[in-house]
């Protein structure tokens, strides 16, 4: 890399001669490392889906979450590192209870997205700390506004999206999900649409095991944050499965 | 409340002499310290009694829906049946704000377990024991919450039904009540409770309920005879508990609480009548 060397990437506080600032570049890499993270934004719903690498056999099964519950009717997807990503949503769901305390109602996703983004910048702001390492993907349901998705970035921009993707194969599952007409889905076709990307972007040469996290919310969960429940889970992995098969099938025949 | 620093400021401001034009030089201006801290002496927007009772498999409060300023009946219908979550109803006597704020904070604590999403949930006795060290903590700084709370509730151990008075002190028992309650629906309820030999039916748990609610219409000029009910029980094998909330119950009929609200009108006149008579004879 270019910047190696050159000592101006040392600090989250200067820039390069160039008008760079390394060290955020450097959570960008971190995030890189980690298990494909998707968010689909239907039109009854959004659907979160992440694909957890388990580095170890000996972990328990469903250790280390990915998803979490901001209030109950937030729900986040966080790729990077861990124990960054845990600190962001510990920050969240504070901010998302002081806006509670205050107004008596549950915080709109648009603030929380603004009080967040704005906490991650402020890291990338002085030499005294580093940016986080870790991306998160913000998604609520209301009757008013609809679903609503935003991704932040460690720099701490942030967007609305309808489809989006971060982590190891984010160009893959992008592309994938390029081709939904994400408008008119229900949150029951985005399970399966989430559940196949995920299953088609892992990388089965690099990392060997994976778990697959999905939650959703929507007006199925009356605007309420949850894991998708077991039985669906489980359809929207075994199609995912089948359509893998069926994929290499046809590569195997055109050889 | 009164500010620490501010009192500060005021006791040295007045201990200031020097621009006291009143006094002469040898004079020396004695100032009582302020009262540093006040906190609240009496509470504002009050509630009245609450009555609660347990029944062969499920537990049932009720309270009215009254708000009062001294004895001024000033709001009609406070819902102060507080449904925590699909296994904890709590309520209070006494302020009405001191109320809010606590739920608000179980709310909020409640949403916090919840977004956990680690199948735990909170249980009518934790809650109890909680608010316990609530009330004691606010009274051991002189700053209580001026709330006596019945908590009940309906979990794997069966029904719950608990007391935390606003000092801290707490029990549980199979029946209880607060305010006016204490003193004349708890030896009704307990009269009830042995005599059905602590296995009486929903159906005979609501009407021992309604009977205090009604006598404490009768004796207690701080409630009103619209009250709320909530019941909790095993509703099947699966440990889902349903609640059970009944319609705003009525004493009287529309036309005799008209003929009682005329009355004690009236009555009320005579009474300002006679007063100012006095006065003018005076």
């Amino acid at each position: 890399m270019s910047s190696i060397g050159t000592g101006y990437d040392l600090s989250a506080s200067q820039f390069s001669p160039d008008g760079r600032v390394f060290q955020v570049e450097y959570a960008q890499k971190a995030i890189e490392n980690s298990g494909t993270v998707i968010g689909l934004r239907g039109k009854d719903g959004v659907v979160l889906a992440v694909e957890k690498l388990v580095t170890s056999k000996l972990y328990e099964p469903g250790a280390n979450k990915r998803l979490f519950t901001i209030d109950k009717h937030i729900g986040m997807a966080v790729a990077g590192l861990i124990s960054d990503a845990r600190a962001v949503a510990e920050v969240a769901r504070t901010e998302a209870a002081n806006y509670r305390s205050q107004y008596k109602s549950s915080i709109p996703l648009k603030y929380l997205n603004e009080r967040v983004s704005m906490y991650m910048h402020a890291y990338t702001l002085y030499s005294a700390v580093r940016p986080f390492g870790c991306s998160v993907i913000l998604s609520t349901y209301t009757e008013e506004d609809g679903p609503e998705m935003y991704m932040i970035d460690p720099s701490g921009v942030s967007y609305g999206y309808f489809g989006c993707a971060v982590g190891k194969a984010k160009q893959a599952a992008k592309t994938e999900i390029e081709k939904l007409k994400l408008k008119d889905m229900s949150c029951q076709e985005l399970v399966k649409e989430a559940a196949r990307i995920i299953y088609l972007v892992h990388d089965e040469l690099k990392d060997k095991q994976f778990e697959l996290e999905m939650s959703w919310i929507g007006s199925q969960t009356s605007g309420v944050n949850q894991q998708v429940p077991a039985n669906v889970h489980a359809e929207a992995e075994k199609d995912a499965k089948a359509a893998m098969e069926e994929d290499s099938d046809s590569e195997t025949e055109d050889i | 409340m009164l500010n620490i620093s501010d009192a500060m400021t005021s006791f040295e401001r007045n201990s200031i002499r020097s621009n006291d034009s009143t006094l002469e030089d040898h004079q020396v201006k004695i100032i009582k310290a302020p009262d540093f801290l006040t906190r609240t002496l009496y509470p504002m927007t009050t509630t009245a009694s609450v009555v609660g009772i347990k029944f062969n498999n499920g537990v049932a409060i009720a309270a009215d829906v009254g708000g009062y300023y001294g004895s001024l009946n000033r709001f009609k219908s406070l819902d102060r049946l507080y449904k925590v979550n699909n296994n904890i109803v709590m309520t209070t006597t006494g302020d009405y704000a001191d109320f809010q704020y606590m739920r608000e904070l179980i709310q909020q604590k409640v949403i916090s377990e919840e977004i956990l999403d680690d199948s735990f949930s909170l249980k009518a006795f934790s809650l109890h024991t909680w608010l316990t060290r609530l009330m004691y903590n606010r009274r051991s700084k002189f700053d209580p919450l001026w709330n006596n709370v019945i908590v009940a509730g309906y979990d794997n151990n069966g029904p719950f039904l608990g007391i935390v008075d606003k000092l801290g002190m707490s029990y549980e028992d199979s029946c209880v009540a607060t305010g006016m309650g204490g003193y004349l629906a708890t030896p009704l309820l307990r009269d009830v409770f042995e005599r059905g030999k602590g296995n009486l039916t929903k159906q005979e748990a609501h009407a021992a309920l309604q009977k205090c609610m009604e006598i404490l219409y009768y004796r207690d000029t701080q409630s009103l005879p619209k009250v709320n009910i909530y019941d909790f029980g095993p509703w099947s094998f699966t440990n889902c508990f349903n609640k059970n909330k009944i319609e705003p119950f009525r004493f009287l009929s529309d036309e005799l609480y008209l003929y009682y609200s005329a009355k004690q009108f009236l009555l009320a006149l005579l009474y300002l009548f006679n007063f100012f008579f006095r006065q003018a004879v005076d």
